[in-house]
């Protein structure tokens, strides 16, 4: 930086003005009051790249105060290049404590992953949203998409499973199965693992979702209803890891990455990083607890 | 050790960040004045100051240093820059007529009011490389100086003069009429709120002026080429100097400063009526900041191209044409695809080995069933 | 009416911010917001000030009941600009208002229900037990387990009977902060439906 008085410049407390704060808070009140439904915001620009997090970012930074304890994951890890530069910016910006105990933050942002702890009532998830709008592999334009939301109007969103189901024998979403929230909005997870889909539902802490690009803010309250889309004779499942135990810990029932290192041969470890330390160092951990998880363990078990 | 996605991030991100800097410098040669690029890379920096939507040729000038000439870069860091400043003002509105004219042509009559003004252009120019550029030394500069001052007395000095609207002689003739569906007039402002389709035209035009102008290109050339059936004529392009005033507190009307802009004035047919009505003549319009004509032309194309009523072509799609040509957000999302994503994958390999497992399980009973009935 | 000095316009509205959404995230519990010192009108309840600090400025419309005098310390202390009640993206009115005028709030459209209105209701006393004078209301819906209960002294039931009606076609509603003189609050959201009981 040029020391010259011309080109030295202060940014507000967590970088974004009062006035964008103030807007991006009233939205987020809104997003509560309709949980799901996608509120459209200024989402100003930020030093970060579109598609790097800068919806995130906007809500953490609106919200975030002196007294709170800010963690950043990306699929699931504390180190990953990504989040140690967001890390960075926010704890620059706001001299705020970080942490990568998922039980010791207060806010928590991540990128395509739910920790696999569950959180409290006084905590928050900000996710990241590469594609807030969750028909938009059935429809592309945003004025259809947003009169379908109106009128509640999702067949196409049905046809497209179904017609997934029949030709492949597979509801064929990864990542980002798409959910009814509240019997009222068909809203996108973000791109979760199936893993994490039922425990947006019915939480403790209270989920915030920021689409940058997009400029879009969406959210689910704590004890809200979230379910997967299904058909009565084509259930949604979980991926499963029984057989493919962590080859580190031994874990079988936490969501797994698949690697390979240097020997060629396929591995797999437990994709949470904080969690993945907990269980190595024998600290108590609080897991999810959902109806596809018990229902796993108890295969494990007989 | 590469890049591993997991562990040492931060060790990564600073090496990473050095080594940024260590190949903008490693040439160790002197390093460039602002001041030059201001001046001598003057279209580069038009292009960053209005895909950054900050009018500033030294910030412009810093950004283009910073980002090592990387226009899309140059451009990003600009708008995260913009987005920080405090917003005071808002001028009145700029009027075009008043320009303090550098260059001003039409395509559409051989003779206009005031002439045609060629002012700087390579339009009608050779490009041959220029080699000679490797060794230009500040004597050069003297002497061309010496050369341009020689040319020039021979010129009678004028007053200055501004110059009329060609489309106005269009529209005093009745020719120019108002076409196509009443437009939604409201002035909304797309770095304050997020766009809502259709789009009011204020915002279509803001999101073109701030628009990537190779975007803008392709999409515009495409237009003109039959995807959207835009036949279009230059009716005036103009390259100038705009003064811009504001209102101060206490009321008064304040000048403050003028800006370079290019504008154009496209002219294009409409499409027959069915009911035979008389095809008037429609206008878009473009405008953009410093000198450049390629992007200010595409504008003019692009903003009548996206009120085609039932077009089915890209160029007449005002979804697609305003999302796509968004360079910060375009290049922002192209680049993240670099981001970790293999936990999304994991579920996707997931799906498919399910999959697989069910075409199988149903093939074996098949062959069963066909095992038991043979 | 005075320009408030010691108000915190970056910290102070954001942890209050923190409070309000926990609350509009959790709706039915009581919370409280009195932290700052302010030197706000008569009979207007410091809690429903902060509130309006932490929510109002420069871009948002207001409407106050006639027979509240804070219009202009508001619009002195957040820039906010005074409209007619169907505009107003923020209304302030007391609980025992009889006036129907309320019943034009804007409830949004069904492609932009979030342009609602929300609503601050000045009541006597709230309570979650038994409260002499009260109405018992009940409500459930996202942020709550499974059900909530409030007792507010100070509201009429026409009050709520409107707000229920604009409510009645969800995602299109208002959103309800329930503000007492001891500068308790509660929050209602759209998303809530709610009963009244005894």
């Amino acid at each position: 930086m040029i020391d010259t008085p011309k080109y030295q410049r202060s940014y507000h407390y967590a970088f974004i003005d009062e006035t964008t704060k103030k807007e991006i808070r009233r939205k987020l009140l809104k997003a509560v009051a309709i949980p799901g439904y996608q509120v459209p915001y200024s989402s100003p620009e930020m030093p970060i790249a579109r598609g790097w997090g800068t919806g995130g970012l906007h809500i953490t930074l609106a919200i975030i105060g002196k007294d709170d304890v800010f963690k950043i994951i990306d699929q699931g890890s504390d180190a990953s290049v990504n989040a140690c530069n967001l890390r960075d910016f926010v704890q620059m910006t706001t001299s705020c404590k970080t942490t990568f105990d998922a039980m010791e933050a207060t806010i928590i942002q991540t990128r395509h992953r739910i920790t696999e702890e569950k959180l409290g009532k006084d905590q928050i998830m900000v996710f990241q949203v590469p594609q807030p709008e969750p028909l938009r592999d059935v429809e592309r334009y945003e004025k259809k998409t947003r009169e379908m939301h109106a009128e509640m109007n999702y067949a196409k969103m049905w046809v497209s499973l179904y017609e997934a189901y029949v030709k492949y024998g597979a509801i064929m979403y990864g990542a980002g199965y798409p959910v009814m929230v509240n019997d009222r909005y068909i809203m996108s997870p973000t791109p979760i693992p199936r893993w994490d889909v039922p425990n947006l539902n019915d939480s403790e802490c209270i989920y915030l979702f920021g689409a940058g690009r997009e400029k879009r803010l969406y959210a689910v309250p704590p004890h809200t209803k979230v379910e997967p889309l299904e058909f009565e004779d084509v259930k949604f499942e979980i991926e499963r890891f029984l057989g493919t135990p962590c080859s580190i810990t031994g874990e079988e029932l936490a969501f797994l990455d698949e690697l390979y290192e240097d020997d060629g041969l396929k591995k797999y470890v437990i994709s949470d990083s904080n969690y993945l330390d907990k269980i190595r160092t024998g600290q108590l951990v609080h897991q999810h607890i959902n109806k596809y998880l018990k229902a796993m363990a108890h295969e494990r078990e007989s | 050790m590469g890049y591993i996605a997991v562990k040492g991030g931060t060790d990564a991100i600073r090496h990473a960040n050095a080594l940024v800097e260590y190949f903008r410098l490693r040439s160790n040669t002197k390093p460039v004045d602002i001041e030059q690029l201001r001046q001598q890379f003057r279209l580069g920096i038009d292009k960053v100051m209005g895909e950054g939507s900050l009018y500033s040729t030294e910030y412009g000038a810093i950004a283009f240093k910073q980002a090592e000439g990387d226009v899309f870069e140059a451009a990003f860091i600009l708008r995260a820059f913009r987005a920080t400043l405090s917003r005071s003002y808002y001028s009145e509105t700029l009027d075009t007529n008043d320009m303090q004219i550098i260059r001003r042509i039409s395509a559409s009559f051989r003779e206009i009011p005031g002439g045609q003004v060629l002012g700087p252009t390579r339009d009608y120019s050779q490009r041959l490389l220029n080699t000679q550029l490797a060794t230009e030394t500040e004597l050069d500069l003297a002497a061309f100086f010496k050369e341009f001052e020689t040319q020039l007395e021979g010129v009678k000095l004028q007053e200055l003069q501004t110059f009329d609207k060609v489309i106005d002689i269009l529209r005093s003739q009745g020719l120019l009429k108002p076409v196509g569906n009443p437009e939604d007039t409201r002035l909304v402002d797309v770095t304050r709120e997020a766009l809502r389709f259709p789009a009011p035209r204020s915002a279509r035009l803001q999101m073109l002026a701030r628009g990537e102008t190779g975007g803008l290109m392709a999409l515009g050339y495409s237009a003109m080429r039959g995807y959207g059936a835009v036949h279009p004529t230059v009716g005036e392009l103009r390259v100038g100097y705009s003064k811009v005033y504001v209102t101060d507190r206490a009321g008064r009307k304040r000048y403050i400063g003028k800006i370079m802009l290019t504008e154009a004035e496209i002219i294009s047919k409409i499409e027959e009526d069915k009911n035979g009505s008389i095809p008037y003549i429609a206008i878009g319009y473009g405008l953009c900041f410093g000198q450049n004509e390629t992007k200010a032309i595409c504008m003019g194309i692009l903003d009548r191209a996206m009120r085609i009523q039932n077009g089915n072509a890209p160029a007449t799609d005002q979804e697609f044409v305003l999302y796509h040509t968004e360079g910060v957000e375009a290049m922002g999302f192209t680049n993240h695809l670099k981001l970790p994503h293999y936990v999304t994958f994991q579920s996707t390999l997931d799906n498919l080995r399910k999959a697989i497992d069910q075409k199988e399980k149903a093939s074996t009973t098949t062959n069963q069933n066909t095992a038991i009935t043979t | 009416m005075v320009r408030e000095l010691h108000y915190d316009p970056v910290f102070d509205a954001q942890r209050h911010f923190r409070i309000l959404l926990k609350s509009m995230a959790n709706p039915g519990i009581i919370n409280t917001l009195d932290d700052v010192a302010l030197d706000q009108p008569d009979g207007f309840p410091k809690a429903a000030a902060l509130i309006g600090f932490s929510l109002l400025d420069t871009e948002i419309t207001f409407w106050v009941d006639s027979s509240l005098s804070v219009a202009a310390y508001l619009q002195l202390n957040t820039g906010a600009n005074i409209c007619p009640v169907s505009e107003a993206d923020f209304l302030f009115l007391p609980g025992l208002s009889t006036d129907e005028t309320v019943a034009d709030a804007k409830t949004g459209n069904f492609q932009y229900p979030e342009q609602g209105a929300t609503l601050i209701i000045l009541v006597e006393t709230m309570s979650a037990t038994a409260l002499e004078g009260s109405l018992c209301i009940e409500n459930k819906g996202p942020g709550v387990k499974n059900s909530n209960l409030f007792f507010i002294k100070g509201i009429n039931r026409a009050l709520l009977e409107i707000i229920q009606k604009k409510n009645s076609e969800f995602p299109l509603g208002v959103d309800v902060f329930f503000v007492d003189q001891q500068d308790r609050f509660i929050s209602l959201p759209r998303s809530n439906q709610f009963s009244i009981k005894a």
